[in-house]
């Protein structure tokens, strides 16, 4: 969950939608039916619709106040994380197994020499990678607006030839789970 | 006779096989774990000899083979002792811990490290077959601490998430109190009686005191999760799922109930310790039983559960009945293993998701899991006829008959109905109404290795009860008659719970809770027990000790006499004395007046 | 001031003090301090400033009242005893005064309080004339006449006086300030050896004397007159700031350097007449002036200060004073340690 550590630095629109969807989501923990959680979830909304075209400034931050107590008062003392989540059931569990690729640069030659196919296409997939990132960082440069990008997705390859870019961190990131 | 000995030093003795061979160069074709499960099975039939030989002829053995050494008058022997309890515990552990090491070849197919975890889960059971048969408590303490350790290294298997670490630490902490019960028991023994073996223990109770009976008390509740030092056992669900199930059916919490049970002959006489017992035991099944009402995490249901079982025991061996409490302890083995492997199950194949909320309807998706947990439920709450039946329904009975502490009972019968509530709970959330999971799901439970352990304990959960209480040979004299409503008074409440929770779930889909709602808090957030005791206490003293040990040391021997305080002194004597007007007429006057002074005094 | 007027002023301050040393007469011995009383005003306004002449004044003044009991005390006992020679008077109120007026002139402790004062208004070299040679001529008649004083006021008036003369240096950053306390712990310390020991008080002015001259020459060599000053030396001329150390050292009484010796003798006659406690007190009150030493030390030598760079730059000034005495005095004032049993039978 989110707190308020970065409620100073947050417009009041983004304030009212992480309260909201913090409503959310202790209700679904409250409510587990979903047929339940959804009527209820429904007369949330109608409420945070109530004041939507709230014009002063005074009173919208008056209601947001009220709202904060309110779901502080109302919430779930256990609430439902996701196992992968901080503070979930399984979060760090396989955390000690994943090791991030670069290691492999520094195994010994004897220990590399143990898997010489599979070396022999890395060191292809590196000169590949050296090959291909100025074009990456270019085609990043010329997509993403002024005003910062729009999303944290990346892109994908748009031209005959290239690579998606940073395509190499995707592609060598660590296993969730060990195999 | 010698069938019975050597039988059961062999299981014993193939029990210890594994552990060197993991060390040599094992060979490729065989699995590590498939060759300990299948030891484990050995290991169970050679102990099904004595274990008849047992029921068929009430033999019991002592087997004192080696000298370890001699302090003093005190001399350490290795012994074994072969008697009721420990040789129809061995038999029921083993049978438990085969199908869990299966289950787990199952369940961590996935970690890299299978081997050495199918080690410890061996080295746990060693440990608690060497706690079960120990002649004497200096053998008892190795086992004790054995089983310690061992939970310690496999609460924290997952050792790169922090709250497994904590959890290790938790538990390792907590059982370290209960050991220094023990520890004084030993000492005590040693220093007034000489002695750690049994037969001498008991032959000299007449000069127990109090000392050693708490400790072993305290001991006990350590161990055993008794209300005060329970919240490790929650904690330890951080562990994986098998090793949940081991140190809840067969070891580690059992052990603690096991001390009392293996010393009961000193408790029995002593009136104090046997209320102390009961009131402590019926305290942690009500409020274990409380906790157990709002958790949303499958294994922390389970955990309380057994928590919950663990204060019935209590209780029993606080009404003078430690034979019944150990017929409990065996048949809480058979269900609370399968829970468990049920729990696991639903798990792992939702993907690792615990909390009760987002499952349901998975009596349609997984059968035979289903309908293992459910028979599981219904033998814990004590279903007629099924396995917890036949040992729940005699303490209960004891308990209503017997004329010691109506708080206590009253409380007891208050946590059995509990028990009810949440195994129904459980089985409409998890396994009835619709799916709340995710849908990309690969949901199967086809694999042998999953379904052969859940059914060998869904049998026991069913049979094992009537085979066990139908054989054993008659211990204490049971209740031979009383009032119908005191017969029917277990099934009553458990039925009363089992309505009462049926109507509160329906009422469920459609009502709202009030909320915020102070007895939900309460029971959900485990009563505050860990805030307060782990937190707040902590805090208070270190406080308390900061103020009086750090700040006011400081104040008093740097700041106000010793050090500082000189120096003030200085400070200001110089300031004063120093302080020159120049003004010749005052110096004149204090010439006068030392000249006067100076005079009437010396003349 | 001319060649005429300076020798007959320092004859005159030598003469005087001579003259009290070697009299038997009560009336020259009076003569005497008043001859290097008059003789150390016109030292003490040397070079003519509103406080040197304040100075001079308080010093005449206190000086004044000081002769006026003693002859005072002259006059009573010629009364009583009808001769002029110096005996053991049995009156003990005459002795009281005589002691007093003694102990005003020398600057101890109820009446130490224009020692500084004094010393401050004067220049450096006035100052150590004030605080080394004024000294001789009261402490030899008290020498004389110590034996019918009564011995629980001059000890107590001398405790009273290290005690004072500790608290009073804690206080100061002027060092001819500083001296002047340290003058009168040292003061006491003397006085109280006085009791037991009259000859030990002898050895202990002497190197007394000579620690405050070697200290006063080497300060007046850059005429540095307050701590700040000192703390600068190290640029002007580092091996002078390494000695300024060692002598403070040895001023405060510590084992290998000359100091020292004086301290051991009176801690050891005292013990051997079973006073434990004094010299006990005695040392404790020691640390105080130890520890105004050790900041001066340390500031002088074993630190350097934030300063600016060009302040680096001093040690292009040549100092063309060439202190002569300063070698020798420096070597008695450290060195004399191991001389301790030969000046031991000088008793």
């Amino acid at each position: 969950m989110s707190f308020l550590a970065s409620g100073a630095y947050l417009t009041h629109q983004q304030k009212v939608l992480r309260l909201y969807k913090r409503a959310l989501r202790h209700l679904e923990s409250w409510c587990v039916h979903r047929y339940k959680y959804r009527y209820f979830a429904c007369l949330m909304r109608a409420r945070f619709e109530e004041h939507r075209n709230e014009k002063d400034m005074i009173k919208c931050t008056q209601l947001l106040r009220a709202a904060e107590e309110e779901f502080w008062q109302c919430q779930h003392p256990q609430p439902y994380i996701f196992p992968d989540s901080p503070g979930g059931t399984s979060y760090e569990r396989y955390e000690c197994y994943k090791v991030p690729e670069w290691c492999l640069d520094y195994w010994h030659p004897s220990e590399k020499a143990v898997y010489p196919d599979y070396f022999a296409k890395r060191e292809q997939w590196k000169k590949l990678r050296m090959e291909s990132w100025a074009r990456e960082v270019k085609q990043l440069q010329e997509e993403t607006p002024p005003d910062g990008p729009k999303t944290e997705a990346l892109p994908p390859a748009r031209k005959e030839g290239d690579l998606p870019p940073l395509w190499w961190h995707i592609v060598t990131r660590p296993r969730e789970q060990p195999m | 006779m010698n069938l019975y000995i050597s039988s059961f030093i062999m299981s014993l003795l193939l029990l210890t096989t594994p552990i060197p061979l993991s060390s040599i160069n094992f060979p490729k074709n065989t699995s590590y774990p498939s060759y300990v499960k299948s030891i484990i099975s050995l290991s169970f039939f050679i102990s099904l000899i004595p274990t008849t030989m047992l029921l068929l002829s009430n033999q019991e053995a002592v087997i004192s083979n080696w000298n370890w050494m001699h302090i003093q008058t005190l001399s350490i022997n290795m012994s074994f002792k072969l008697d009721y309890f420990s040789v129809t515990f061995m038999s029921v552990a083993l049978f438990v811990t085969w199908s869990i090491m299966e289950f787990s070849m199952w369940y961590m197919h996935s970690d890299p490290d299978m081997n050495k975890f199918i080690k410890y889960l061996l080295l746990f059971l060693i440990t608690m077959m060497i706690l079960v048969t120990a002649n004497n408590a200096m053998q008892l303490f190795i086992g004790w601490e054995g089983v310690g350790i061992m939970s310690f290294l496999l609460i924290g298997w997952w050792l790169s998430r922090s709250d497994a670490n904590t959890a290790a630490l938790q538990a390792i902490l907590y059982n370290r109190i209960g050991d220094i019960g023990f520890i004084i028991s030993m000492v005590w023994f040693m220093t007034n009686l000489s002695s750690w073996e049994m037969q001498q223990l008991f032959i000299m109770q007449d000069e127990m005191n109090y000392i050693p009976l708490l400790g072993l008390l305290l001991a006990a509740t350590g161990k055993s999760a008794q209300f005060g030092l329970h919240p490790w056992l929650p904690s330890a669900m951080e562990g994986p799922t098998p090793v949940s199930a081991l140190l809840h059916s067969s070891t580690m919490v059992v052990a603690g109930i096991f001390l009392m049970i293996r010393f009961y002959p000193l408790i029995q006489h002593n009136q104090t310790i046997l209320t102390m017992s009961m009131c402590l035991g019926a305290t942690t099944t009500l409020f274990t039983a409380l906790c157990a009402l709002t958790q949303n995490d499958i294994k922390k249901i389970i955990a309380f559960s057994t928590s919950s079982q663990l204060g019935l025991m209590m209780v029993t061996i606080g009404i003078n009945q430690p034979h019944l409490a150990f017929l409990h302890i065996c048949m809480h083995a058979f269900f609370k293993a399968m829970l468990f492997m049920c729990a696991g199950s639903i798990i792992h194949n939702l993907n690792n998701e615990q909390d009760i909320r987002k499952m349901g309807g998975l009596f349609k998706m997984l059968p035979f899991t289903s309908s293992s947990l459910i028979i599981g439920s219904l033998a814990l709450t004590g279903m007629p006829f099924l396995t917890g039946f036949y040992s729940k329904d005699l303490i209960i009975e004891s308990a209503n008959s017997s004329y010691i502490n109506a708080w206590a009972l009253l409380i007891t019968l208050i946590a059995t109905s509990l028990t009810a509530v949440y195994s129904s709970r459980i089985v409409f959330y998890a396994l009835l109404d619709h799916p709340r999971s995710t849908t990309t799901l690969n949901i199967n439970e086809n694999n042998p290795l999953l379904i052969n352990p859940i059914k060998r304990l869904a049998m026991g959960s069913i049979l094992a009860g009537f085979i066990i209480s139908n054989n054993i040979p008659p211990t204490s004299i049971p209740q031979m008659t009383m009032p119908t409503y005191i017969k029917l008074s277990t099934l009553m409440v458990t039925a009363l719970g089992l309505m009462t929770a049926m109507e509160l779930i329906i009422m469920s889909h459609y009502l709202k809770n009030k909320y915020p709602n102070k007895l939900f808090n309460f029971s959900n957030m485990l009563g505050y027990f860990t805030p307060t005791a782990h937190r707040f206490m902590p805090y208070k003293k270190l406080m308390m000790s900061q103020n009086l040990a750090s700040s006011s040391m400081d104040a008093i021997w740097l700041e106000k006499s010793a050090p500082k305080n000189v120096s003030d002194i200085q400070y200001t004597a110089s300031m004063f004395t120093s302080n020159q007007t120049g003004l010749i007429k005052l110096y004149f006057l204090s010439f006068l007046l030392s000249f006067m002074v100076a005079l009437i005094l010396s003349t | 001031m001319n060649l005429i007027s300076n020798s007959v002023i320092y004859l005159t301050l030598i003469s005087g003090t001579l003259i009290t040393l070697t009299s038997s007469h009560w009336l020259l011995m009076w003569a005497g301090l008043e001859m290097s009383m008059f003789a150390m005003i016109p030292i003490l306004t040397h070079k003519t400033s509103p406080r040197s002449t304040e100075a001079a004044t308080k010093y005449f003044l206190v000086q004044a009242t000081a002769s006026m009991m003693f002859m005072m005390t002259i006059i009573y006992s010629v009364a009583l005893s009808g001769q002029w020679a110096i005996m053991h008077s049995q009156n003990q109120t005459i002795s009281s005064i005589l002691m007093l007026s003694l102990m005003m002139k020398l600057g101890l402790a109820p009446f130490h309080l224009w020692v500084p004062e004094v010393t401050q208004g004067a220049n450096l070299w006035s100052g150590m004339i004030l605080l080394t040679w004024q000294k001789i001529a009261p402490l030899s008649i008290m020498y004389q006449a110590y034996s019918s004083a009564n011995q629980t006021m001059i000890i107590s008036f001398s405790l009273l006086s290290i005690l004072l003369g500790g608290w009073g240096g804690l206080n100061q950053t002027q060092l001819r300030k500083i001296l002047a306390y340290s003058s009168i712990s040292h003061m006491g310390w003397m006085t109280t050896v006085m009791c037991f020991n009259p000859s030990i008080m002898h050895l202990n002015l002497l190197i007394y004397i000579m620690l405050t001259l070697s200290m006063f020459s080497m300060l007046s060599i850059n005429t540095n007159t307050t701590t700040l000053s000192l703390s600068h030396l190290w640029n002007i001329s580092p091996i002078l700031a390494n000695t300024i150390l060692i002598i403070l050292l040895s001023l405060g009484g510590l084992p290998p350097l000359t100091g020292f010796m004086p301290k051991w003798m009176i801690i050891t006659e005292m013990t051997k007449n079973q006073s434990i406690i004094l010299p006990t007190l005695m040392a404790m009150m020691a640390l105080l002036n130890l520890f105004f030493y050790m900041r001066l030390a340390y500031s002088t030598s074993l630190t350097l200060f934030p300063s600016t760079n060009n302040l680096k730059m001093k040690w292009y000034i040549q100092n063309t004073k060439m202190p002569y005495l300063l070698p020798p005095l420096i070597i008695v004032s450290t060195l004399m340690l191991p001389l301790s049993p030969m000046m031991t039978t000088l008793e």
